[in-house]
């Protein structure tokens, strides 16, 4: 049988591309394979992990159980594309300056989940911060650091717009 | 990105790579889609794609032909009708989720959505899926059964509107033929007055298949205590109690003690990696006692 191949569009971190895929591509493969964005980590493969989080269209997203197909026309954000002109968005900073880092593999994935839960709900309680990053698995910090980092970052995003 | 150009060359393995090969459609309106489903054969309708693609990629599934059902308006609806709440079949949980008057009104339902896989994942997995992946221990059918839904099923040719209750033939079985599709699910809208609830036990907190879950369903004013339950037998389990509680002459702990009788003799469930046939009879029986004397008394 001719498995038809398929050209789709992304917009990824801003910028535009075309791809001809196999359909049976993941979204996290032609990330990772296509355009070298290993921010996003197989970790599973399952989508149970979230190492592989990325927003798109606004949501966070495990990429390695979407078909790059099903993203056709999408945008597409992933770590790579949160610090401006080498300067870390508030989310990294946090991160950074709350030790919410250890071995790193969950990072990309705990920031974008952080990311897309901000863009969302600046101002979120506890409750919310876990149920936004329960997909996120991390073997290293416990948590806590995690957490403390969210409300760092959401602290950070509130002094950047009333120095706006 | 530039920073990473010395990656240009090097190969990024992917170790659950998907073998199976497929053409993928992509039908915008209904008749594209039967026409396709008709046409083609060994193919699977893609909604939310979170059981799907993992089945793909463990080759427990090799479909030639994916349908994706996302782009067809008619199943992204999810709205409150003069008959009820109808949920499409690509409407997603988070979907449901943000709409704040509906969850108030089917709060049961909402509890059970909340619930399944990860934050993640309810931006994918459809309510829907859910309920046709027709898994014993699934979190929205026990909620779905104490509302009376029913599911809508079409064809080319053919319509029809079946109880959940009679949808479920076996494990990860229902009654969905092979040129059907659920189209939507329908769920009469509530008594006034009614109240439920959906409580499951997990091994961690978190995103964790059920080892058993117990939905409820009280009201007073229309004299209904229904009952549903999840992984505890080969499909998902109703129990109708409105009668125990409203008709016969017996007080409430007697009706109580009749309804828990009746657990018991209704699943069937097993043991396995998430818990024990034993733990999960008595759990059960637990959480109903305690969903049920919760509700019993928030509406008193």
């Amino acid at each position: 049988m001719n498995k038809l191949k398929k050209t789709i569009s992304l917009t990824v971190n801003n910028r535009n591309f075309e791809f001809e895929i196999s359909p049976n591509e993941t979204l996290l493969e032609v990330l990772r394979k296509r355009l070298n964005l290993t921010g996003a980590k197989e970790g599973c493969g399952e989508g149970e992990c979230g190492a592989c989080t990325v927003i798109m269209n606004g949501e966070a997203v495990t990429s390695c159980i979407i078909l790059a197909v099903e993203a056709d026309g999408a945008k597409i954000e992933t770590v790579e594309g949160q610090s401006i002109d080498d300067r870390l968005s508030d989310v990294q900073e946090a991160f950074v300056e709350e030790g919410a880092i250890q071995c790193g593999f969950c990072t990309p994935g705990m920031v974008m989940s952080t990311t897309a839960l901000l863009d969302h709900n600046p101002d979120p309680s506890d409750d919310e911060i876990k149920e936004a990053l329960e997909g996120n698995l991390c073997r290293c910090t416990g948590y806590y650091t995690i957490q403390k980092a969210v409300k760092t970052a959401a602290e950070k995003r509130k002094e950047g717009k009333s120095n706006d | 990105m530039g920073g990473l150009s010395f990656l240009t060359n090097m190969e990024v393995r992917c170790k659950l790579k998907m073998k199976n090969e497929f053409n993928y459609y992509n039908p915008t309106n209904m008749s594209e889609l039967f026409e396709i489903i008709e046409d083609k054969k060994n193919t699977a309708l893609l909604a939310g794609g979170t059981d799907l693609i993992v089945d793909m990629k463990h080759e427990a599934h090799k479909p030639d032909n994916i349908i994706d059902i996302k782009n067809i308006d008619e199943l992204n609806k999810v709205e409150e009708t003069d008959e009820g709440l109808y949920i499409g079949a690509a409407v997603t949980c988070n979907q449901f989720l943000n709409e704040s008057d509906i969850v108030d009104k089917y709060k049961v339902l909402a509890d059970g959505v909340k619930v399944l896989g990860s934050h993640q994942i309810r931006n994918r997995a459809t309510i829907v899926g859910n309920v046709c992946g027709s898994s014993p221990g699934a979190d929205t059918p026990p909620p779905l059964l104490t509302l009376n839904s029913t599911i809508l099923i079409k064809s080319s040719n053919n319509e029809r509107e079946v109880n959940l209750v009679d949808f479920f033939t076996g494990v990860k079985r229902n009654i969905l033929g092979d040129n059907e599709i659920a189209v939507a699910i329908k769920v009469p809208e509530p008594a006034l007055d009614g109240i439920g609830k959906y409580e499951r036990k997990t091994r961690v907190k978190g995103p964790d298949l059920s080892a058993c879950g117990v939905a409820g369903f009280i009201s007073k004013e229309e004299k209904i205590v229904r009952f549903g339950y999840g992984a505890v037998a080969p499909i998902p389990k109703l129990i109708d109690a409105s009668e125990l509680f409203f008709e016969k002459n017996i007080d409430k702990d007697k009706a109580l003690e009749e309804l828990l009788n009746r657990v018991e003799n209704t699943i069937n469930p097993i043991t396995d990696v998430r818990s024990t046939e034993k733990h999960r009879r008595s759990i059960a029986k637990v959480y109903t006692k305690r969903i049920f004397s919760e509700l019993w008394e928030e509406g008193e």
